[in-house]
């Protein structure tokens, strides 16, 4: 409805608040990626990534799609990445992690809303990110009550495709449901892009994405290895720009870090000492540019082994699986790929969240865990409780850390994550 | 009224349905053979020849016949065929013939001195239309020395109705090869394979200077790939004509239905072949698949292959004992006809209850997904949709408990039709399939619709009977005692859900059971598993499934392989962008 063109229509009011956005956003991102940088053992391969970050935040482009192509913005990993480039279209994660948006979307909405959210609506409000700006279509399951209300706040000013998701995911008519949700979906995108869909496309796709994921499991096999390979920074900034990036070109970006980091295991070139905690980030999604959980932990000593966030290893983690080959067989897999490995809390049951941690425990010897909440983020503090008892049950210490996207809190965030580390380091984990 | 008594009432009409269509199976016939004491001829050649029997399809030639005396073998005894030819032979015809030349005096055995002979030729036609071990000697004077052919592979001989214990017999075969042998004490002898008699034998007995007994046995023969195979393939073939064309509606009419209901284009399309192919890796699906074709060979021409048949082990999978050229007897037949077990030697029910049981607790049901005929059958039908790229229908909880349902009527069937007077065999579909490959010209009575059911089902959901196999059920009871395992790591486990939608059997609990003796390794093994392999092909995490036989782990998830055979397509078509 609204044709969003131009600069040439802002009042001056409009065009200041709107410069000062433009400082400020450059300058959170590049602090960030600069602190990224900073960090020791870089792989030389890392750069595409840290580039694609920097693209997209810091000189503020569109993200690199070939000619013609569509963008679809997508709000969660429940929105089946295959199903758009089977289509025709590009996914791009839109989830925000900007302070400066968040700041815009305090304006607009509630207190309490999640950060996330609100630098969303920010983004949509200061209208100044082209990545997020050219997106032709708004893809929002409705997972968190957040999430809800922003699907309704964006269908009133882009157009948007909001996907219903079922609160559980045991029975089999919800699973159902939701392949009539992504049918739904799928009618949606053939308005926007004209690609009808079919099943050779799509099989296409699943090969395009397989190979993703295939190179990330490869990168989660060099990421177990201890002593570590990589640090859990470098392996978040991979993740968030594969949010970003054009997938086959990702895959390639991967394969040549993958390439890199065997490189360096043969030469036994570890990135840390042995003796680093080696911590597990787990909680609301880490969202770029606020990297400032990972950089703490690291900056202070700690090892961020491995992550269980949305945005960090499980946005692409999960692969569907197609057992039928038939086009409706593959949305099946799709559905069941959205709906049932998902640990996402907005489920209303999902113990499953606890067994993955504790296979991630053993898998990367974490000896620590860190509980990110972004405040406002119900659900994940939902179940810190279970997770605490969980984490006591099995002798690894665990902290809550409570923050958004600000950095005021950021020394206070500094003495608890070092005195975590210190914790760890130096006895409480011999129970 | 409310919903449990409905859906009650509905499962009790459903029962009483299919209570009705077994009884009643013998009397809607699919495709029936006429009598073969009707169809075959007998035509009496006085040629040079050996007093032989020979076959050309239902024709039936009298070799050498000059003098000769031809027999019919009926309930009242041998019966004297008019003119040595018979366009039908007598209603209670046992379906044996005979013949037999004068007694005449001559030097066989070339030592300078005549002896006695008796030549005489002997044929058993009916071994193609039922069932039936029994052989029925011809206990008369007139043919003094006899043999019969109870079981492939085994002869037993008598003389003038005594056994002929310990005696030294010489067999002339079709090509000439001469075999020696000595019988055992009860007049047996297994000297022979099931190759070596097919062509027709020549037993020759001399139990002193002065005597020579002569006699030529063949059987009906069911040559593969000839004629008469090709018309003993007739009905099989008609059931995959109708299942075909009854798949073609199916999908047109799914097709209009989608569209009337207005559902997604996309889904509309249900018919979609692509030039994609996924490239496969070897691994278990691959040896599984070798496995099912190798045991689909050997239960349709296995003895036909090894020149013998083990006939005393009784598989238990529904591969149809009819054809008797099989590598083993089947465990089916006689848990559906409990009576004629019964009547049979004490040997046969330990032979029975013994390769029961010791299939039972060494495989399980590892013989459905590896071995059983009809789960190939159904497996290659379900290729054919994925390679066709066809909607499917996929089942859900309440599909599944409806499936199961019927399975407990079809075991109440299996097991108690034959006690009352009925016979299961009229109405299992596995009639339909290897008496047919292997050239047996088996009646279909039932049986011919529901193989079509099997297919049209098989193809749309892969192993659709083998949910409700009575014998499959029965194999998978005692499945707590079977070396068979399914495992599962339930941390490493997602629940991901992938192994519930893979599995043909609709098995739920391996996806939503977390707790266990030890977590890290749940026993899954349910009565319904047949150890596809599919949950653990299509799961996604390393060790979270696996498979053990007597603690050997055969199968394990693994990420990698999984990833390779998903992102597996076969190079030839690039996508445009990219």
């Amino acid at each position: 409805m609204d044709e969003k063109n131009n600069i040439v229509q802002l009042t001056p009011m409009e065009a200041r608040r709107r410069e000062r956005f433009d400082r400020k956003q450059t300058a959170t991102a590049e602090k960030m990626l600069r602190r990224v940088r900073e960090l020791t053992h870089c792989p030389k391969a890392l750069t595409p990534f840290l580039d694609t970050l920097s693209q997209v935040f810091v000189d503020r482009q569109d993200v690199s799609h070939p000619r013609n192509v569509p963008t679809v913005g997508t709000y969660c990993v429940m929105v089946p990445p295959e199903l758009i480039y089977a289509q025709g279209a590009m996914p791009v994660k839109l989830c925000g992690g900007s302070y400066t948006a968040f700041a815009v979307g305090d304006d607009t909405a509630p207190r309490d809303a999640c950060p996330l959210v609100k630098a969303v609506m920010g983004f949509e409000d200061i209208d100044a990110m082209p990545a997020y700006q050219n997106c032709a279509l708004m893809a929002v399951p409705v997972t968190c009550d957040c999430k809800k209300k922003l699907a309704g706040w964006l269908s009133e000013r882009r157009p948007t495709a909001v996907l219903h998701v079922p609160a559980n995911r045991d029975r089999d008519e919800d699973m159902e449901r939701f392949v009539r949700e992504l049918y739904a979906f799928s009618d949606h995108l053939s308005e926007i892009t004209g690609v009808p869909l079919t099943s050779e496309k799509l099989s296409l796709a699943f090969h395009r994405l397989a190979e993703a994921q295939t190179q990330l499991s490869r990168f989660i096999a060099l990421r177990r290895r201890h002593p570590t390979l990589i640090r859990g920074t470098f392996a978040m900034a991979v993740m968030n720009a594969a949010s970003y990036t054009w997938v086959p070109g990702w895959t390639r970006q991967l394969t040549r870090l993958n390439d890199e980091l065997e490189g360096l295991a043969k030469s036994n070139t570890m990135a840390v000492k042995d003796n680093q905690p080696r911590l597990l980030l787990t909680g609301s999604p880490v969202i770029f540019p606020n990297f400032k959980l990972p950089l703490l932990i690291e900056e202070m000593g700690g090892l961020l082994a491995a992550d269980e966030t949305c945005m960090g290893e499980r946005g692409l983690y999960d692969p569907p699986v197609i057992v039928d080959s038939s086009l409706n067989g593959m949305m099946r897999a799709l559905a069941n790929r959205a709906t049932r490995p998902c640990t996402c809390p907005t489920f209303a049951d999902n113990r499953r969240r606890l067994y993955r941690v504790r296979q991630m425990i053993g898998d990367y010897h974490i000896q620590g865990v860190v509980y990110h909440v972004l405040r406002g983020c119900l659900v994940y503090d939902y179940e810190y409780a279970v997770m605490e008892a969980e984490m006591e049950r099995l002798g690894i210490p665990i902290i809550r850390v409570e923050t958004d996207y600000n950095e005021e809190d950021v020394e206070q965030l500094r003495i608890r994550i070092e005195a975590f580390i210190e914790l760890i380091k130096y006895g409480g984990n011999d129970t | 009224m409310n919903t449990r008594m409905k859906q009650g009432l509905a499962a009790g009409l459903l029962a009483a349905a299919l209570a009705l269509v077994a009884w009643f199976a013998v009397d809607i016939p699919f495709y029936t053979w006429s009598d073969p004491l009707e169809r075959a001829s007998l035509t009496t050649l006085r040629d040079d020849e050996a007093l032989s029997f020979s076959y050309s399809d239902d024709a039936i030639t009298l070799h050498g016949g000059e003098g000769a005396n031809i027999y019919a073998l009926t309930e009242a005894g041998l019966m004297e065929l008019e003119n040595g030819k018979a366009d039908s032979l007598p209603g209670d015809c046992l379906g044996t013939l005979a013949a037999v030349k004068p007694a005449f005096r001559a030097d066989t055995d070339g030592d300078g001195v005549a002896e006695t002979v008796v030549d005489a030729a002997r044929t058993d036609l009916a071994f193609t239309y039922d069932y039936d071990h029994t052989v029925h000697a011809l206990s008369d004077d007139r043919v003094p020395f006899d043999v019969l052919y109870p079981r492939r592979g085994q002869f037993v001989f008598t003389l003038n109705g005594a056994p002929l214990a310990s005696a030294a017999v010489t067999a002339t075969l079709s090509d000439g090869r001469e075999v020696a042998f000595t019988t055992d004490a009860s007049g047996v002898s297994t000297a022979l394979s099931i190759n070596d008699v097919r062509g027709g034998v020549t037993f020759v007995y001399r139990p002193d200077g002065a005597h020579t007994f002569r006699l030529h046995y063949q059987i009906e023969d069911n040559t593969v790939f000839s004629l008469r195979w090709l018309k003993a393939m007739m009905p099989f073939t008609l059931i995959l004509l109708i299942a075909l064309v009854l798949i073609i509606l199916d999908v047109l009419a799914r097709r209009a239905a989608y569209r009337k209901r207005g559902l997604s284009e996309a889904r509309a399309r249900i018919f979609q072949p692509s030039a994609v192919r996924k490239r496969s890796h070897f691994g278990f699906e691959i040896v599984r698949w070798g496995v099912m074709l190798l045991s689909f060979a050997g239960l349709i021409w296995g003895g036909r292959l090894l020149g013998t048949t083990f006939s005393k082990v009784d598989l238990p999978v529904l591969a149809c004992p009819y054809n008797l050229d099989q590598t083993t007897s089947a465990g089916c037949y006689w848990f559906s006809h409990i009576t004629e077990l019964l009547e049979r030697p004490p040997s046969y029910l330990f032979w029975f209850l013994g390769s029961f049981v010791a299939f039972a607790l060494l495989f399980g049901r590892m013989l459905c997904g590896f071995v059983c005929p009809l789960g190939f059958l159904q497996d290659v039908t379900h290729e054919a949709r994925m390679a066709l790229r066809i909607e499917g229908i996929t089942l859900n909880e309440r599909a599944y408990a409806v499936l199961r349902f019927i399975k407990w009527v079809m075991l109440t069937l299996f097991l108690g039709i034959g006690l009352i007077g009925g016979s299961f065999c009229d109405l299992c579909p596995a009639a339909a399939l290897t008496p047919a490959l292997a050239g047996f010209k088996t009646s279909l009575y039932f049986s011919g619709f529901m193989m079509i059911a099997v297919i049209v089902s098989g193809f749309f959901k892969r192993r659709c009977f083998c949910n409700i196999c009575p014998m499959g059920y029965l194999l998978g009871l005692p499945h707590k005692a079977s070396l068979a395992r399914l495992k599962k790591d339930a941390v490493a486990c997602t629940e991901c859900g992938a192994c519930y939608e893979a599995c043909p059997m609709g098995i739920k609990s391996i996806f939503t059971v977390r707790e266990g003796k030890n977590e890290r390794a749940i026993d899954v093994t349910t009565t319904d598993c047949i150890f596809c392999g599919d949950c653990i092909r299509k799961c996604p995490e390393d060790g979270a499934l696996y498979m053990t036989l007597a603690g050997v782990k055969l199968y394990n998830a693994s990420r990698m392989a999984f990833l390779r055979d998903q992102a597996g397509v076969r190079k030839g078509k690039r996508e445009k962008h990219g």
